[in-house]
């Protein structure tokens, strides 16, 4: 519907600025000279589906973005690295605000949605890098990476320093310490997967 | 088919066929008999539970927080559950809170209920507009609401599609219809219980406490009759609403409908 995507792209803008509230969607109707009653009933979950929609957005942007030539006479973990550093700096614009992104994308309510949207995300990534695996390991490999971005995603709310480089160490350090270049076998993924959730 | 429905003169009253005109004229013998235990009766047919579909009908509604002030009108809604809630919200949601710039309307075609409502406003200190209107026909000119909500009386309505053209008639662009309503339950488990509850505790419970069985065996046969969560939609489209969806709320024993004028 027309009069949807016009207060989509209003409420992309104003979020920026403005904060993660419903009142947000009341300002974004208002301004498509329309009732600020419309904004719920439009989005009937509120300010979060703009969330949803924006993390579809750059999962499709994602795979625009990074090229096959990128990706050349890489180590697996330089290209996983390549990808999340992508998806996390389209971030970078709503930032320090996101954070009220993920706290409702987080709730009960929304939690299906959101893991639903993140794991197609990684999924895309692992495509992208042309992964093979079948089974227990194509699931253990989203999951992997999906917990690397989050943590990373964490970091980089807090980061305060030029051009985001203790984001990109701490991610350096997260793929360095998972060893995807060295992966052998589904016992030591789920070894692997154990130890990173407890320690 | 549908044609020669609208045009037959005869319609469903609770379980019953009666004149089409008369259908009014008998719901308003009904409200007027139950006005003064309304919200007793409420209390006891759900168990207390409306109290709760009500909340979450008005958390529905989002959030009150405008730069314009909004205007809100609640139909068939007497005895003023809904319109002292949107009060209440706007209170909590607004730090400098002005009644005269947010405006709220209660309109009821029963002045027996009416009369109720503005005796609980009095007692609140609350100053709403209260009028008494047909669903069917409002008297109310085009473009005036930010809100248009329904509470548990659109099933009383005889003319619903009308009743939902008038709607969309007196809301503004992009103004929101509401409804809360029984609807279907399609839980297989739920359902029967349901049912024996409907069936057999409600009309008796009617004449012990309010003396009037004969009352709320029309209500229980017009939750019956009502259509289903989907039908309805349809007619809110047909009525040329956007943006329709609906939720159930305890397993479809009720359900909110909320439809856009775009």
């Amino acid at each position: 519907m027309q009069v949807r995507d016009q207060i989509v792209n209003s409420a992309k803008g104003l979020v920026k600025t403005l904060g993660w509230h419903d009142k947000v969607l009341s300002l974004a109707c208002s301004q498509a000279n329309l009732s600020s009653a419309s904004g719920r009933g439009l989005f009937p979950n509120g300010i979060v589906e703009i969330a949803e929609i924006l993390m579809k957005d750059w999962e499709n942007q994602l795979s625009l973005d990074v090229k096959l030539g990128d990706l050349d006479n890489k180590t697996l973990n330089e290209q996983i690295f390549l990808a999340l550093k992508k998806r996390l700096s389209y971030e970078v614009p709503y930032m320090p605000l996101w954070k009220d992104a993920i706290y409702l994308g987080a709730l009960p309510h929304n939690l299906p949605i959101t893991y639903n949207r993140l794991f197609s995300t990684m999924n895309t990534v692992w495509d992208m890098i042309g992964d093979n695996s079948t089974g227990v390991n194509w699931y253990s490999k989203r999951v992997l990476i999906g917990q690397i971005f989050i943590s990373t995603e964490m970091m980089m709310i807090h980061d305060g320093s030029i051009g985001l480089t203790q984001t990109w160490n701490f991610l350096h350090r997260q793929l360095h310490d998972q060893n995807f270049d060295n992966i052998q076998d589904l016992g030591y993924l789920w070894y692997k997967y154990t130890k990173s959730v407890f320690t | 088919m549908r044609l020669l429905k609208r045009l037959s003169s005869t319609i469903d009253f609770g379980a019953k066929t009666v004149a089409r005109e008369k259908k009014q004229e008998m719901v308003n013998e009904v409200f007027t008999k139950v006005a003064d235990k309304y919200d007793l009766m409420n209390d006891l047919m759900s168990l207390g539970i409306h109290r709760l579909w009500k909340d979450e009908f008005i958390s529905d509604m989002g959030s009150f927080r405008t730069s314009s002030p909004l205007s809100f009108l609640d139909v068939a809604g007497g005895t003023g559950d809904i319109a002292f809630r949107i009060a209440d919200k706007l209170k909590h949601e607004i730090p400098v809170y002005l009644p005269v710039h947010n405006q709220i309307t209660v309109s009821d075609i029963n002045p027996g209920m009416l009369g109720v409502g503005k005796q609980r406003a009095s007692m609140l200190g609350l100053n709403l507009n209260w009028v008494e209107a047909n669903a069917e026909s409002l008297p109310f000119p085009e473009n005036s609401f930010d809100y248009y909500t329904i509470a548990f009386g659109i099933r009383n309505v005889t003319d619903r599609l009308k009743a939902i053209k008038e709607a969309k008639r007196v809301l503004k662009k992009g103004g929101r219809f509401m409804c809360l309503e029984f609807s279907k339950v399609n839980n297989p488990i739920v359902s029967p219980f349901y049912e024996v509850y409907n069936r057999y505790l409600i009309p008796n419970l009617g004449s012990i406490v309010a003396g009037d069985k004969d009352s709320y065996q029309y209500l229980i046969e017009s939750i019956e009759k009502f259509p289903t969560q989907e039908e309805f939609a349809n007619i809110m489209a047909e009525a040329g609403l956007s943006a329709i969806h609906h939720r159930n709320l305890t397993f479809g024993v009720v359900a909110i409908h909320s439809g856009l004028n775009l």
